[in-house]
């Protein structure tokens, strides 16, 4: 592997499930079983409207629809953080990549650690604390700038969106493998399913369907157990054939990776996981500022246990099992379940993981419809402008939002535009160089200015698309180093040396985030 | 083979992290408990 050729799709697990999607061995064991695929999911779909149905009783104000009333107790916010982190793209990704570089290679655990200690630390209880409902709000209050919250809003959106078209398509493709119909029909139900869900319940929804979807793939995974083990035995006696097969696949640079590479591949990592959307704003939903915090390295802690078994152990088994009969490592999942399972085991494993697969697309569904209803529309427009309009207005033009969302990323993702899966990719390069050092400097120093986080924000943001396209068209410079880097470079250069020459945000703003100034 | 696992580098890469996570947690359990702000 190059130096810059980064497994990308390791942050979206997508362009893995399409072409998963695709693979003929998955269809026949569809085939194979048809009828439990189709009743699994069936059971999936009943479950995610009926919480959707009953999470729209809940729903009153804009505050129930985009931070469920800020109702969530420690154990539901463990859980949604946990969802937010591990989905089943991540572990059919998670799978082929350990199984092809080396298991420690792909963890990153000291980024995610980093990046959980980074919101426990210094994020969390501010952002609980200030009241907002979105990233942007946080950027307009603590810079007190309309002209940022417009552009953080624009950022969610459009980045959500563009990651919103390309589930879509990946659902789709999913719909069409389990159930049987063509695409227009499978991309048509699926995304009928989901915007009405989240137009009637909301955050609420989204966290408990996220919780349905994550124990849909635990039983998925835990299926294999036994059978994993029977085949490569335990932990020690894995790792040892796995190291015999491939040499270095337990060192930390894996099989086939410089140090150099390992160390932006974590450092990438680290500034994705404090700046990940659908984490951050979670703390928004807090029910206090103490269950925010405690639910951070809770939820890690959890997730980097059973990574240890939903991609290292499984990663090292798919490697020493059925590595030589796969055409692409994206295969390694699928393969490992038919060889080891009964076609109708297999049906119900594959069935949870591609039933969780999909559960970013509601995520993804809600923060752009965030972005428009109540940053561009409530927070931009109708308050400077004096206009006041009743709970319940706000909470329609949310659910129109939704929909309208929906139905742009209908649209788009009818043809089959490959640059958009290609972007996809980067999308997290993007959303880093945006909010990373606004929210890092922002929370931790009073000196910051205004000025300071506009450039810092926007000029990131735009280094970090030049370089992308640079990429995409495969220019020579673009190749050196990974877009994300350049663009927080850029944006932390930007953050101090703007700075220097421009003075701090007004206390009345900041005292939100610091306390009274001494 | 150190106790079972392959190489040091291998303890490392789950220690250190566990390392940070712990002290993390039991910040956690402060917090939650009211002996820290």
């Amino acid at each position: 592997m190059g130096g810059c050729e980064y497994p990308t799709s390791r942050f979206t697990g997508l362009s893995d499930i399409i072409s998963q999607s695709r693979q003929r061995r998955i269809r026949i064991i569809f085939l194979a079983a048809t009828t439990i695929g189709a009743i699994v999911f069936g059971l999936y779909l009943v479950v995610i409207i009926g919480i959707g149905l009953v999470a729209a009783r809940y729903q009153k104000t804009e505050a129930d629809f985009w931070v469920a009333g800020r109702r969530f107790g420690l154990g539901v916010l463990v859980m949604a953080n946990m969802a937010a982190v591990m989905h089943g793209g991540a572990i059919l990704s998670g799978i082929a990549f350990a199984g092809q570089f080396g298991g420690v290679a792909i963890l990153p655990y000291i980024s995610f650690v980093g990046g959980a200690a980074i919101i426990f630390y210094l994020f969390a209880k501010k952002l609980r604390q200030s009241g907002g409902f979105t990233i942007p709000d946080y950027m307009g209050d603590r810079f007190d700038s309309r002209g940022l919250r417009a552009w953080s809003a624009i950022v969610v959106a459009v980045s959500s969106i563009i990651y919103l078209i390309a589930q879509l398509r990946g659902m789709a493709f999913i719909l069409e493998t389990l159930l049987g119909f063509d695409f227009m029909t499978s991309l048509a139900l699926g995304t009928v399913i989901f915007v009405a869900y989240v137009a009637m319940g909301g955050l609420l929804a989204v966290v408990w369907t996220n919780i349905a979807q994550f124990i849909f793939m635990w039983v998925g995974l835990l299926i294999l157990v036994p059978y994993v083990y029977d085949a490569v035995g335990g932990w020690s006696s894995v790792l040892q054939q796995v190291e015999a097969v491939a040499p270095g696949w337990t060192s930390p640079t894996g099989t086939q990776w410089s140090g150099w590479y390992m160390v932006s591949w974590y450092l990438i990592w680290l500034v994705a996981y404090s700046t990940r959307l659908e984490l951050v704003t979670k703390m928004y939903a807090a029910r206090d500022d103490r269950i925010a915090r405690a639910s951070v390295p809770i939820a890690i802690g959890l997730v980097m246990i059973f990574l240890l078994y939903g991609n290292f152990y499984l990663g090292a088994a798919a490697r020493v099992v059925v590595w030589d009969q796969l055409a692409s490592p994206d295969q390694a999942f699928p393969v490992l379940v038919t060889l080891l399972l009964s076609p109708a085991l297999a049906a119900i494993a594959l069935t949870g993981i591609a039933s969780a697969a999909m559960s970013t697309t509601d995520s993804l569904l809600l923060m752009s419809g965030s972005a428009i209803a109540h940053d561009l529309v409530r927070r931009c427009h109708d308050e400077p402008n004096g206009i006041q309009r009743e709970e319940k207005d706000y909470l329609r033009i949310s659910r129109i939002s939704i929909v309208a969302v929906g139905a742009i990323a209908f649209v788009c993702a009818i043809p089959d535009l490959a640059l958009i899966l290609r972007i996809v990719s980067y999308a997290i390069a993007i959303v880093g160089a945006a909010f990373f050092f606004p929210l890092l400097v922002g929370m931790t120093s009073r000196r910051v200015s205004r000025e300071a986080a506009l450039a810092s924000s926007i000029g990131g943001t735009l280094i970090t698309c030049v370089w992308i396209f640079g990429a995409l068209t495969n220019t020579s410079w673009a190749g050196i180093v990974h877009p994300g880097i350049v663009g927080l470079a850029t944006s932390g250069l930007l953050m101090l040396a703007v700075t220097l020459f421009t003075p701090p945000v007004a206390d009345e703003a900041i005292n939100k985030y610091f306390g009274e100034a001494k | 083979m150190i106790l079972g696992l392959p190489t040091l580098s291998f303890w490392l890469f789950l220690g250190i992290p566990a390392i940070v996570l712990l002290a993390m947690l039991f910040d956690c359990w402060r917090i939650l408990t009211g002996r820290k702000d």
